[in-house]
């Protein structure tokens, strides 16, 4: 039988759906809804608004209701959110308006396709930036907003770290867990990008308290979990990051994720796993992937990181030629998402490494001369880090990502200092073809 | 399985909603054998098959040997709602006010207090809780229209042990208190609704609780 968390109802939602108070139910909900949604505590507001929709003859439905019940859906009208936008900051609802726009841009992300559309919401975003005055919860949210579309839409890190900074700022002084751990997380994923991984190892440190405490969402704190275990991953731990992605994975809200958030803890789970040699788990979770592709058939987002994970995860287990082949689907789907460029160069990646691996070599430098002034322009150092290319390639000091050859080099040296020759003859294939 | 038919009244429930009920993860053509396994089940602890009755698809129990208070409860309001339409008026008849009586004695509060968080509950346990209210609401209508306040009052009084965070119920039964120039059980009755308010849902009464208590001078 299906059954309500009454233990976990706030007050005075639970006094008020046992003695049938309904009116002051939808009232608190209008008002508490949409910090819930800022917080992204999407469970906790699906849980509160599960017994209004038993019984939605007996509420009022304001505008404020009906939005909260629209975010619960699959997928939301992206028209119908700026319509909510609209009315709500004409009324001066700064809360309701702010969380139209996490709303918005999680439901496009999830959507995973005219990513570009984020861009629009930043302007919403600037908009109520001016208007929303000193509220330092709504303010911790929409710096956090604009944060995710800078990284996101259109790969400015530095605003993104910039944001992520302000987001952090507020979120302590509106002593908000969720929102704390979710701008470290922001500030965290555009450090990983920049490859400063010592930054982010202090970032995890400083945040690993808030986790615990109570008020803290699953959404934030799931995400800083997969941080510290991207971090692990890194850094070479495999084992302890597989089972920091494992303990993710195995909580019962990750099966309810949006398929691309669900995604972004399976991939690296995959990954992980192949890496220690978990082959048996690595086909299930790569079948259990393919299943999940098929819910959501325009879905390039998904579709990218998928084939993101599975090349990386055939790089691992030494089958160059479908790296090659996911690598080529990661291109073309990233490119279809219509955002930043970050997915599309990832993938490319993989290809770069898959044509070393099959032994053709030439094309690999061909491929990489193109690829490279590109990373290197972007300051993505991140991606010469990744573990396709082996841990060898990791550690590359933030701000000085090189040239290919140099970073190339660098994996050699790690990869030769661990006994990894297969890797570090890997990496010196590409410190050769990579090399001016 | 029980509770639920219970709630689901002389209609039954398709085995299909069963199944969505009692296993809401699950489907297909096991269910019917799960509904069937459960019902065997049930009858034999009941120590009676008749007491369930499976037809065309359909799971009930037998009105004959069957008594739920609950169902009673809203048949009785159903009948009075009938023969206050064959009246045609708001107030209600000798009859009709005779079985409003018993149907609100039939209601001694929550439908299965013990099972809240059970979603399928929900539904049912508002559906009693409105006519309930409904029915208290047309019973005070008749006796105030009556200027029977002494009646009006008590039951009110006794609609709140039964529903004790309806303000409207305060409301009517201060306004009661008043009419019977009782200003000190006026003002009992509006202290006792804040106190609960404040309570258990952490805020003040209602705009038009207030708004009668400072009329009324309840208001300190």
């Amino acid at each position: 039988m299906r059954k309500l968390p009454l233990e976990k109802f706030s007050e005075p939602f639970r006094a008020c759906f046992e003695h049938g108070r309904w009116d002051l139910y939808a009232k608190g909900l209008a008002e508490q809804g949409p910090v819930w949604l800022l917080e992204m505590d999407m469970p906790r507001l699906g849980m509160h608004l599960q017994p209004l929709l038993e019984v939605p003859e007996l509420v009022e439905w304001t505008p404020q209701l009906c939005f909260l019940a629209d975010c619960m859906k699959p997928e939301t009208d992206a028209d119908n959110l700026q319509r909510y936008y609209a009315m709500f900051s004409e009324a001066g609802d700064h809360a309701a308006a702010a969380a139209t726009v996490t709303a918005a841009v999680l439901d496009i992300w999830n959507s995973g396709r005219d990513v570009g559309r984020l861009n629009r919401w930043d302007e919403n975003i600037e908009t109520l930036l001016a208007s929303v005055g000193d509220d330092p919860l709504l303010l911790a949210g929409l710096y956090a907003g604009k944060s995710f579309i800078a990284m996101e839409g259109r790969d400015d890190f530095d605003v993104a770290l910039e944001c992520a900074r302000l987001s952090r700022e507020h979120s302590s002084r509106a002593k908000s867990p969720s929102l704390m751990i979710h701008s470290a997380w922001l500030t965290g994923m555009a450090l990983s990008i920049r490859g400063d991984f010592p930054a982010i190892a202090i970032l995890i440190q400083d945040t690993l308290h808030l986790l615990d405490q109570e008020g803290a969402s699953y959404t934030a704190v799931s995400q800083m979990k997969m941080l510290a275990g991207l971090l692990g991953y890194f850094e070479g731990r495999f084992a302890e990051a597989e089972a920091i992605f494992h303990e993710v994975f195995d909580h019962p809200l990750t099966a309810q994720l949006p398929a691309t958030a669900w995604l972004l803890v399976s991939g690296p789970l995959l990954i992980a796993s192949s890496e220690i040699g978990k082959k048996g788990e690595v086909d299930a979770l790569a079948e259990l992937i393919r299943l999940r592709i098929q819910e959501q058939p325009d879905n390039h987002f998904l579709f990218s990181c998928i084939h993101y994970s599975l090349g990386i995860s055939a790089l691992i287990l030494e089958r160059p030629y479908d790296a090659l082949l996911h690598g080529k689907e990661g291109i073309k789907h990233s490119t279809l998402m219509g955002g930043g460029t970050i997915h599309e160069q990832q993938s490319a990646l993989i290809i770069a490494q898959a044509l070393v691996d099959l032994g053709r070599i030439d094309e690999g430098a061909d491929f990489l001369a193109e690829w490279i002034e590109r990373w290197r322009g972007d300051g993505i150092s991140f991606l010469c880090r990744m573990r396709g290319h082996g841990d060898g390639q990791a550690e590359a000091p933030h701000g000085k990502s090189g040239s290919g050859p140099d970073i190339f080099r660098h994996g050699r040296r790690i990869h030769t200092q661990r006994s990894r020759t297969a890797r570090a003859q890997q990496a010196g294939r590409l410190c050769r073809i990579a090399a001016p | 399985l029980l509770k639920v038919l219970a709630g689901t009244g002389q209609e039954g429930a398709s085995e299909e909603v069963l199944s969505s009920i009692l296993w809401p993860e699950s489907g297909g053509d096991a269910d019917h054998e799960r509904v069937r396994s459960l019902l065997s089940s049930v009858r034999e602890l009941l120590g009676a098959d008749e007491v369930v009755v499976a037809q065309e698809g359909r799971v009930r129990l037998n009105q004959r040997l069957c008594w739920v208070d609950s169902q009673a409860f809203l048949e009785l309001c159903r009948r009075v709602q009938d023969m206050g339409r064959e009246d045609g008026g708001a107030a209600l008849g000798p009859g009709p006010m005779g079985l409003s009586r018993a149907a609100r004695d039939l209601y001694r509060g929550q439908f299965l207090p013990s099972d809240l968080e059970y979603v399928w509950t929900i539904r049912f346990r508002e559906r009693l809780r409105t006519t309930y209210r409904s029915l208290i609401d047309t019973m005070g209508s008749t006796l105030e229209s009556v200027s029977d306040w002494e009646a009006a009052y008590e039951h009110y009084l006794q609609a709140i042990e039964a529903d004790a965070l309806n303000e409207e119920h305060y409301r009517r039964g201060i306004l009661c208190a008043e009419k019977l120039r009782r200003p000190e059980e006026a003002r009992r009755l509006f202290d006792l609704c804040r106190e609960r308010v404040r309570s258990r849902l952490g805020s003040e009464p209602a705009r038009e609780t207030l708004a009668l208590a400072r009329t009324l001078g309840l208001l300190e």
